[in-house]
C-alpha cells in the first residue's frame, strides 16, 4: 500500500499549538483527470439516456472515485452509499414537491398547510442528508456517523431560523454557524467523536469580508455601464462588459468566501485527540475558479472532470491531520448509535449540504 | 492458484493488517493473521471497480480486504459472475472509442442546453414573474439587460407581452 510522507517539524513550528506529541500527516488526492473523464462521460451519457434514473449510480461512482483517491496516513476513504436508496429517496422527494406544487394552487388554508408541512419536513430532510452522507463514508473500514436526535435537530433549526428571520436575513452567517456547529459536534468516526472549536463572530467576519468586496465592484460596474452608454454602444453590447465583469466578480467573491469558510470549518475540527488544520488561500481558489470556468466554457463542458480533479487536489493539499498517538477507532457500540443515525444508511439520500 | 497481498480489517477496529490471500477450491484463505481465516468465495462481496482505485472485498461479519491488485480481483469477480450493470459499465469505461463517441454526445447536449434550454427557461421565468408598475415604467431601461441575457428577439417579445398586459 502507498504511504505518504509525514510532514516534519516545520509544520509544527508553523502551527504553534500543535506540539511534538502530534504526528502530522498531509491529505493527498491521487485521482487523474484523464481517468475521471471516462467515468464522467459514461455517467453523464447514461444519465441523459435514462432520463435521470442513472443519476443515483452516477453519484455513487463519482463519490467513490473522489473518496477512494483521497488519502491520509496511507489509507483512502471510501463511499458505500446505496444507489437504489438514493434513487428511491429522490423519487419520493420529487413526488412530494409535485404534490406540494399542486396543493399550493388551492385555498389559503391549503397554502398555509403546505407552508407548515415544509417548515416541518425541511429540517428533517436537511439533517437526514447529513446523516446519510456520514453513514455512507468510510475510512479504514469504520463508518462515519451522525447521532443527531429529532428534538436536537428541530432545536438547532429553530434557533438558526429565528436568527435569520428576526434580522431579515442579515444574521445568515450566524444561522449557518449554528447549523454547522450542531452538525459537526454530532458526527463521529466509529466511536471517536468530532468536536468543533469555533465562534460565530469569525463566521460573521468571513461573510462581512466577502460582502465588503461587493461595494467597490458595484461602483465599477455602474461606471462601465455609463461609459458604454456615452460611447454610444448598441444596447446589447453595452451590457456585455459589465456582465463579464460581474461573472468574474462572482467568482472572486465565491473564492474568497469558500477559502474563508473552509479555513474556519477545518481549523476548528478535532476528532478525539487528533486535530485537523487547514491552509486554504483565496488567491489559489480565484486562480482555480477563473481558469476552470474559462476552460469549461471554451470546451463546451468537456473539461468539467479536469476542473473537478484540480479542485479536489488543491483542497486535499490544504489539509493536514495531526495525529496524537495512534489513528485508531472502533465500531461504535450499538447503544451509541441512535435509531435515527442508523436509519440513515437505508432510507436514502437527501443531499442538501450543510456547512461543509 | 490465485494469490495476492491485501490489507485486512476485522470489522471491529480500524487497525489494518498486511495479509496474504489465496484462492483454493473456491475458498479464500487469509494468511499472516493470529488465527488464519477462510471464506467461501460465494459469500465474499466484491465492491464495484471505479477507475484505478483500490478494490475492496467485503467479508462476512464486517471484515474487509483492500488491495490495489486489480487484475486478480477482476478474475475473482469473473469467477463469481459479474452483475449485468457492472459488466456494462466496465465495457463502457474501458472502451476508448465508445467514450469518445459519448463525449461528443455529451458536449452536444451541454451546448444545446446552454444555447436553447437556458434562454427558454430565462424567457419563461421573465414571463411568469409578475410585473409591477415600477417595472413596467422602467422596461425600456431593462431592455438592454434582457437583450444581453436572452437575445434581442426574446427581449422584444417580453416587452410586447408586458405592454399588452399593462399598456
Amino acid at each position: 500500500m502507498q504511504r505518504e510522507q509525514e510532514s516534519g517539524p516545520a509544520a509544527n513550528d508553523r502551527l504553534g499549538p500543535i506540539t511534538d506529541a502530534y504526528r502530522s500527516v498531509a491529505f493527498r488526492f491521487t485521482g487523474r483527470a484523464s481517468e475521471y473523464f471516462r467515468i464522467w462521460v459514461v455517467n453523464t451519457a447514461l444519465t441523459l439516456l435514462t432520463l435521470g434514473v442513472f443519476s443515483a449510480w452516477a453519484k455513487v461512482r463519482t463519490k467513490q472515485y473522489f473518496y477512494r483517491n483521497t488519502v491520509v496516513d496511507g489509507s483512502a476513504f471510501d463511499y458505500v452509499g446505496n444507489p437504489t436508496a438514493i434513487l428511491r429517496a429522490r423519487a419520493l422527494t420529487a413526488a412530494g414537491l409535485a404534490a406540494m406544487l399542486v396543493i399550493s394552487h388551492g385555498s389559503v388554508g391549503l397554502k398555509l398547510g403546505v407552508l407548515a408541512l415544509t417548515a416541518l419536513t425541511v429540517p428533517w430532510l436537511l439533517f437526514r442528508s447529513v446523516g446519510f452522507h456520514a453513514n455512507s463514508t468510510m475510512y479504514r473500514n469504520i463508518r462515519f456517523g451522525f447521532d443527531g436526535r429529532a428534538a436536537e435537530v428541530y432545536r438547532s433549526f429553530a434557533a438558526a431560523a429565528c436568527w435569520y428571520l428576526l434580522t431579515c436575513g442579515l444574521a445568515y452567517p450566524h444561522a449557518a454557524f449554528i447549523l454547522t456547529r450542531d452538525v459537526l459536534t454530532r458526527c463521529r468516526w466509529g466511536e471517536l467523536r468530532f468536536d468543533w472549536k469555533n465562534s460565530g463572530a469569525r463566521y460573521v467576519g468571513a461573510h462581512v469580508l466577502a460582502g465588503a468586496l461587493a461595494l467597490p465592484m458595484y461602483s465599477v460596474l455602474s461606471a462601465l455601464s455609463l461609459a458604454a452608454e456615452r460611447l454610444g454602444w448598441r444596447d446589447d453590447l453595452r451590457m456585455l462588459p459589465p456582465l463579464v465583469l460581474f461573472c468574474v466578480y462572482l467568482i472572486v467573491l465565491a473564492a474568497a468566501l469558500r477559502a474563508g469558510l473552509k479555513n474556519l470549518l477545518y481549523n476548528g475540527l478535532e476528532l478525539g485527540d487528533h486535530v485537523v488544520t487547514a491552509d486554504f488561500r483565496t488567491w489559489e481558489f480565484v486562480k482555480l475558479y477563473l481558469t476552470n470556468t474559462l476552460l469549461v466554457v471554451l470546451s463546451c463542458g468537456l473539461l468539467i472532470p479536469w476542473a473537478r480533479v484540480r479542485v479536489a487536489a488543491y483542497e486535499a493539499s490544504c489539509l493536514t491531520l495531526h495525529v496524537r498517538g495512534e489513528l485508531v477507532a472502533k465500531v461504535a457500540p450499538p447503544n451509541e448509535r441512535t435509531a435515527l443515525g442508523e436509519g440513515f444508511s437505508n432510507l436514502g439520500d437527501f443531499d442538501l449540504g450543510v456547512g461543509t | 492458484m490465485i494469490e495476492f497481498s491485501a490489507n485486512y480489517y476485522d470489522g471491529v477496529s480500524s487497525r489494518e493488517r498486511d495479509v496474504s490471500v489465496w484462492l483454493e477450491q473456491d475458498k479464500l484463505h487469509l494468511r499472516d493473521l493470529d488465527v488464519p481465516k477462510s471464506y467461501p468465495l460465494s459469500v465474499v462481496r466484491i465492491a464495484p471497480r471505479v477507475g484505478s482505485t483500490f478494490r475492496a472485498l467485503l467479508l462476512p461479519g464486517g471484515g474487509r480486504l483492500v488491495t490495489y491488485d486489480r487484475r486478480i480481483v477482476d478474475e475473482l469477480e469473473r469467477r463469481q459472475g459479474v452483475p449485468r450493470l457492472t459488466a456494462v459499465l466496465r465495457r463502457l469505461d474501458d472502451n476508448a472509442a465508445l467514450v469518445a463517441v459519448l463525449a461528443v454526445l455529451v458536449a452536444a447536449a451541454l451546448l444545446g442546453a446552454a444555447l436553447r434550454v437556458l434562454p427558454a427557461l430565462t424567457e419563461g421565468a421573465l414571463n411568469v414573474v409578475p410585473l409591477t408598475a415600477g417595472a413596467v415604467a422602467s422596461r425600456d431601461a431593462q431592455r438592454p439587460a434582457r437583450a444581453a441575457l436572452i437575445g434581442g428577439h426574446a427581449a422584444r417579445a417580453h416587452a410586447d407581452h408586458a405592454a399588452g398586459r399593462f399598456g
